[in-house]
């Protein structure tokens, strides 16, 4: 007749269980903390371009407000390029530029490698002074990458 | 024989439990971090998008009162709204605030409003809405 044997549930395998529950828990716990970490700095990150995106376009508006106080305060003024640059520069716009055509531009940074362009046309003798042809935000280019070979060696 | 076997097993299964449970306890906290981390990141970026959608259509408004009040901004007494501010309530836990200043100039107006969002009596974060509107006619 064959012995009987018994099962047990040896010494070690409980430990052994817990040790690989505990394991697996740990892991789960760490990497929804490294997801929400990554989340909270993607949240920051998106707050600081905001931020900025939005200082930069204040200063468009203030720079813009001060170009018309400058040819409002002077509107009998005979007006040239030339004279109306250095009336600018002297107001502290001595970042626009203007050219013959009464073409202006300007741009501020926008934080994270962004620049606001602000360009558009000087009236100064007609209402309103100024026109607005462009308001775009442009990242900074990127650094061109050498072109890869077309055909190996 | 048997006797000292079994022992042995009990004092191993109350020493598993025992380190189960204290392991349990760091993991449990490990895991509220992450959804105070979560929740704080969600409620940044929802007042993100509601005060970025506010500001830019100030932006382009003529009116800053009605254009708040639009978007559901009521005048409140509040210290963080200033005298005379705005403030919206949000059910994602944080607040938004707003507040109109004007300079006149002979040649037109400069409207700012400064928008702030606020949780936890901390402020978030402050971006201006800027307007200017020059004279159109003489």
């Amino acid at each position: 007749m064959k012995p009987k044997t018994e099962f047990r549930f040896g010494v070690g395998a409980s430990s052994i269980l817990m040790i690989l529950t505990v394991l697996a828990l740990a892991a789960l716990a760490l990497l929804s903390l490294v997801n929400a970490r990554g989340n909270a700095a993607l949240a920051a990150r998106s707050r600081t371009m905001t931020v900025a995106a939005f200082t930069a376009d204040a200063e468009a508006q203030r720079t813009l407000a001060l170009m018309d106080e400058v040819m409002a305060e002077n509107a009998s003024e005979d007006w040239t390029p030339k004279l109306l640059a250095a009336r600018l520069a002297r107001a502290g716009l001595a970042d626009v530029t203007l050219d013959e055509d009464y073409h202006f531009a300007f741009a501020l940074d926008a934080g994270v490698g962004r620049e606001l362009h602000v360009e558009g046309i000087l009236t100064p003798t007609a209402l309103p002074r100024y026109t607005l042809t462009r308001h775009q935000l442009v990242a900074a280019a990127l650094p061109a990458a050498p072109a890869a070979p077309l055909a190996m060696p | 024989m048997r006797n000292y076997r079994g022992n042995a097993l009990l004092i191993e299964l109350v020493i598993a439990l025992l380190f189960f449970a204290l392991s349990q306890a760091i993991i449990l906290r490990v895991f509220a971090d992450a959804q105070t981390t979560n929740a704080d990141a969600r409620a940044m970026t929802r007042a993100l998008a509601q005060a970025g959608n506010v500001a830019e259509t100030l932006r382009v408004s003529e009116d800053a009162e009605a254009t708040l009040r639009a978007f559901g901004f009521q005048r409140r007494e509040d210290e963080r709204a200033q005298a005379g501010g705005y403030a919206l309530q949000s059910a994602d836990g944080y607040l938004l605030t707003a507040a109109i200043t004007r300079f006149s100039q002979p040649a037109g107006l400069l409207t700012t409003v400064r928008l702030s969002a606020w949780r936890d009596g901390a402020e978030l974060f402050s971006l201006p809405a800027v307007r200017y509107q020059g004279v159109a006619v003489p």
